[in-house]
């Protein structure tokens, strides 16, 4: 690049202004998109220096049971609204979620009924059993579709479903002080890790009974008294300066 | 209900100590009756043995309230005084301040009480010390703070407050809730 034809080339032979070298080299060409006022407008040519990729290209998924059912079946995806009528309450409602429009057993507030059926079954427990089935079969379901998709290549099936999981960090807390304890000893010679309590359980208060010896009571909340006024000197001393200060004004 | 622990005790004893000193073991010993204080519901009571035997057989959920609260314990394990031991605070009373009939009533909607209304001061009170504030016909009104001292009372002006307010007993119509 530093070209000893170039006039402007300085004595380092790397400040260059890209316009200059534009302009001045000879073997350079752009083609020249016109002048603009007293600018020339050039076109600059396409980068061609690659960026290696870091991971390599995404596969395409494989579609699920319903996607390849609904392109074979050529079903529509319309969207659905999120705001519903409700008949009842005369207003719209959402579909889902908070203050749902809901006509479903689990969510209503009164069940009737009819004189065909048992009227000691609890209903209301029979609607929530029915919602936990089908949620149940639902995640089975969803869970045997993925497997069946993904055959041989799954390999923490359990992770597939979050049912079977609690809240990480409480569950692994739990589980680590249980397991400090389930030792033959109780936990009483196991390893003391550094930062941690000696033991989980808050210590246990005794209190005096409510109605024990009250002359022993008394005893001990003089001596109490005592501690307490042997920490206060025994000459007040701000009293005494007010007392001494007042009979001084009062002899002037 | 249960006896206060050593810690509560002290608690306790302090804030009391604030406002009638060295006479906490007349309330202690006494030659009328065995009383002592119990703890219910974080709440100190006063009562007398009979009194104390009786209400055993009440059952913890069911007992609100037995004999005098003198006042209760704070989340933050603070005690404070309720107006409910005016009996007693006033009787034994280390410092006293007696209040004009004109800011007899200022105190008693919740006020604190300025050198203008001061009637009566005892001798010698010194600054934080707990007072108890009565009016000029010697019945006693609530009690509070002191926030000057007696000799600095004296020379101060009509209007810089001189008992900073705690309780009165117009909170027996305005907070009745809370006294129990």
């Amino acid at each position: 690049m530093a070209s000893t034809t170039c006039p402007h080339v300085t004595n380092r032979g790397l400040e260059m202004d890209l316009g200059n070298l534009m302009a001045t080299d000879i073997d350079f060409h752009l083609t020249n998109e016109g002048e603009n006022g007293h600018l020339s407008v050039v076109k600059l040519p396409e980068p061609k220096t690659q960026l290696p990729r870091f991971q390599p290209l995404p596969q395409p998924k494989p579609l699920t049971r319903w996607e390849r059912y609904s392109k074979a079946k050529g079903v529509s995806n319309k969207k659905r609204s999120r705001m519903v009528w409700d008949e009842r309450g005369q207003e719209w409602k959402p579909r889902w979620g908070y203050k749902k429009a809901s006509k479903r057993p689990e969510d209503q507030w009164l069940v009737e009924i009819p004189d065909q059926k048992d009227p000691y079954e609890d209903y209301f427990e029979k609607a929530k059993e029915e919602k936990r089935e089908r949620v149940a079969k639902n995640e089975y379901q969803r869970v045997r579709n993925l497997m069946r998709d993904h055959e041989g290549k799954i390999k923490a099936p359990h992770l597939l479903t979050n049912k079977g999981q609690k809240g990480g960090k409480k569950e692994l807390n739990m589980m680590t002080n249980l397991a400090k304890v389930s030792t033959p000893s109780l936990g009483k010679f196991s390893e003391k890790v550094k930062g941690e309590p000696k033991s989980i359980r808050g210590q246990k208060r005794m209190f005096d009974p409510v109605l024990g010896d009250l002359k022993s009571e008394r005893e001990k909340q003089l001596k109490l008294l005592e501690t307490i006024s042997r920490d206060k000197p025994i000459v007040n001393v701000s009293k005494a300066v007010n007392r001494f200060i007042d009979k001084k004004q009062k002899s002037l | 209900m249960r006896p206060l622990t050593v810690e509560e005790t002290k608690i306790f004893f302090e804030k009391l100590s604030k406002f009638i000193g060295d006479n906490i073991r007349h309330l202690i010993d006494r030659q009328d009756g065995n009383y002592s204080f119990r703890l219910h519901k974080e709440r100190v009571y006063y009562l007398n043995e009979e009194l104390l035997t009786n209400s055993l057989s009440v059952s913890r959920k069911q007992l609100i309230s037995v004999g005098s609260c003198f006042g209760k314990f704070t989340a933050g394990k603070k005690f404070r005084l309720h107006i409910t031991a005016l009996e007693y605070l006033s009787q034994y009373a280390t410092g006293k301040v007696w209040v004009k009939s004109g800011a007899e009533q200022s105190f008693l909607y919740g006020n604190n009480v300025l050198k203008s209304g001061v009637g009566r001061l005892s001798d010698s009170i010194s600054q934080h010390q707990g007072i108890v504030v009565f009016n000029m016909a010697n019945l006693p009104l609530g009690f509070g703070v002191a926030a000057k001292s007696t000799q600095e009372c004296r020379h101060s002006d009509p209007g810089t407050i001189i008992v900073l307010h705690q309780a009165d007993i117009g909170e027996y119509i305005r907070n009745e809730d809370n006294l129990i």
